[in-house]
């Protein structure tokens, strides 16, 4: 397993689940990691090598648009590869459909209009910066915080473009920008344990999966998101139900705490948060990413620094 | 996250700043790799560095609105951060989001009930 991963990285393309590019020595002193997709922990993922775009291996003009009929790929090869990606989504959409509806009801319960609402989550369609929103929303921080604390939350998105990008180079602007914009954590985590040693990336089977989970996660989640909406107007003040949206943002971040460095991060990040309230325009979220980025690079080097010592 | 009825939230041009401005981070994080992958080099401890920042970015959210402090009160002491302790235990032995959901909201109503 290791060695085939090992093998994939140094070859035409390194990708995500292979730290790095990767020499002998980054091995064996135990920083590359070899990661199984087992769950939505973007903490696990590790960035992809830096390629030389001359190692794309040369496809045909022709199957340069999915949609285009393909010589040797038939529009049922198409349909079950769109079937498939359905059916591996399949076991994820209860998840998908709770934090939808619960991301729909807290919009409705801050005090956003439900046609605010309905935008959000068409125009978005993310659910974990939307959730990150909202308190921030309710304070009146001003936009470009708003802005700044959304893109760090959705920073694991970067990871997951950066390892999808072999598979999509080839295609046109638009088209990557929409593949990028449907791609979701599951969508993302079903597709690479699949392709992730594909020998050949970017072909028409692997889009129209990814294309398959993907709608289906969209459908999914925009159903449920539209429920919670209708839902949130009904439901009393009293249940309290925003409180879900905060739990399901705890719900992200307790599989991201898989490791010491990144329990030392949300702990300096925690400390500096809540001592952080009473600053204005809620810089307090400022400074507790600087301080938990720091914290965490600062583990993982007094970390290293130790496991090595006990190996020799 | 206490709603009231002048809450920002009701103000429909700031939540259309945030909405546009939100957008433009799904848009930039999921797709903007993908559209300039091959011209942006991202260095190797930049990338180690950013993997710490989205789990900081959201404790740092979640925090304030469980141990809220009132600027002449000082900290404020809230049945939430009890139950998102009960919470997050389920969580880390159901490993399941669902339960934990449900196990945060059950404590929250149980503990607002018997105790006030």
């Amino acid at each position: 397993m290791n060695q085939i991963l090992y093998q994939s990285a140094t070859g035409s393309s390194g990708e995500a689940g292979v730290q790095g590019s990767a020499p002998d020595a980054a091995r064996e002193s135990g920083k590359i990691r070899v990661i199984t997709y087992n769950s939505c922990k973007p903490s696990l993922y590790s960035f992809p090598a830096r390629r030389e775009p001359a190692a794309v291996p040369p496809i045909p003009m022709s199957a340069m648009r999915p949609s285009a009929a393909v010589p040797g790929f038939s529009p049922q090869e198409r349909r079950a590869a769109i079937v498939a990606g359905l059916k591996a989504l399949a076991p994820t959409t209860i998840a998908i459909g709770v934090w939808g509806m619960v991301s729909g009801v807290a919009m409705v319960k801050i005090g956003m209009s439900q046609s605010l609402a309905l935008a959000m989550t068409f125009l978005v369609y993310a659910g974990s910066a939307q959730l990150a929103a909202l308190p921030l929303i309710v304070a009146g921080a001003p936009v470009w915080l708003v802005f700044a604390a959304g893109c760090v939350v959705n920073l694991r998105f970067v990871i997951f473009a950066a390892a999808l990008h072999p598979y999509f180079r080839r295609y046109s602007r638009w088209r990557r920008l929409g593949l990028g914009f449907l791609t979701s954590d599951i969508g993302f985590v079903l597709f690479m344990p699949r392709y992730g040693d594909a020998a050949v990336k970017g072909t028409p089977e692997q889009t129209w999966f990814f294309l398959g989970s993907a709608l289906g996660n969209w459908l999914t989640w925009q159903v449920c998101s539209v429920a919670g909406i209708l839902l949130g107007a009904v439901v009393p003040q009293a249940w309290s139900l925003e409180f879900a949206a905060v739990l399901a943002l705890i719900a992200i971040v307790v599989p991201m705490v898989a490791s010491r460095p990144v329990l030392a991060a949300v702990a300096a990040a925690a400390v500096v948060g809540w001592a952080g309230q009473l600053l204005p325009l809620r810089l307090g979220l400022v400074l507790a990413v600087v301080a938990g980025v720091t914290a965490g690079v600062f583990a993982e080097k007094a970390l290293d620094g130790k496991t090595r010592g006990a190996r020799l | 996250m206490t709603p009231s009825i002048m809450s920002p939230a009701s103000d429909a041009l700031y939540v259309w700043l945030v909405i546009i401005a939100l957008a433009a981070c799904t848009v930039i994080t999921r797709a903007g790799f993908l559209l300039l992958g091959d011209n942006v080099p991202l260095p190797e401890g930049v990338r180690r560095a950013l993997r710490y920042a989205p789990a900081a970015a959201l404790v740092a959210v979640i925090v304030p609105d469980l141990l809220p402090w009132s600027a002449g009160a000082g900290p404020v002491f809230d049945w939430r951060a009890v139950s998102a302790l009960v919470a997050i235990a389920v969580m880390m032995v159901t490993r399941n989001t669902i339960a934990m959901i449900a196990a945060g909201m059950a404590a929250l109503w149980l503990l607002r009930w018997l105790l006030g």
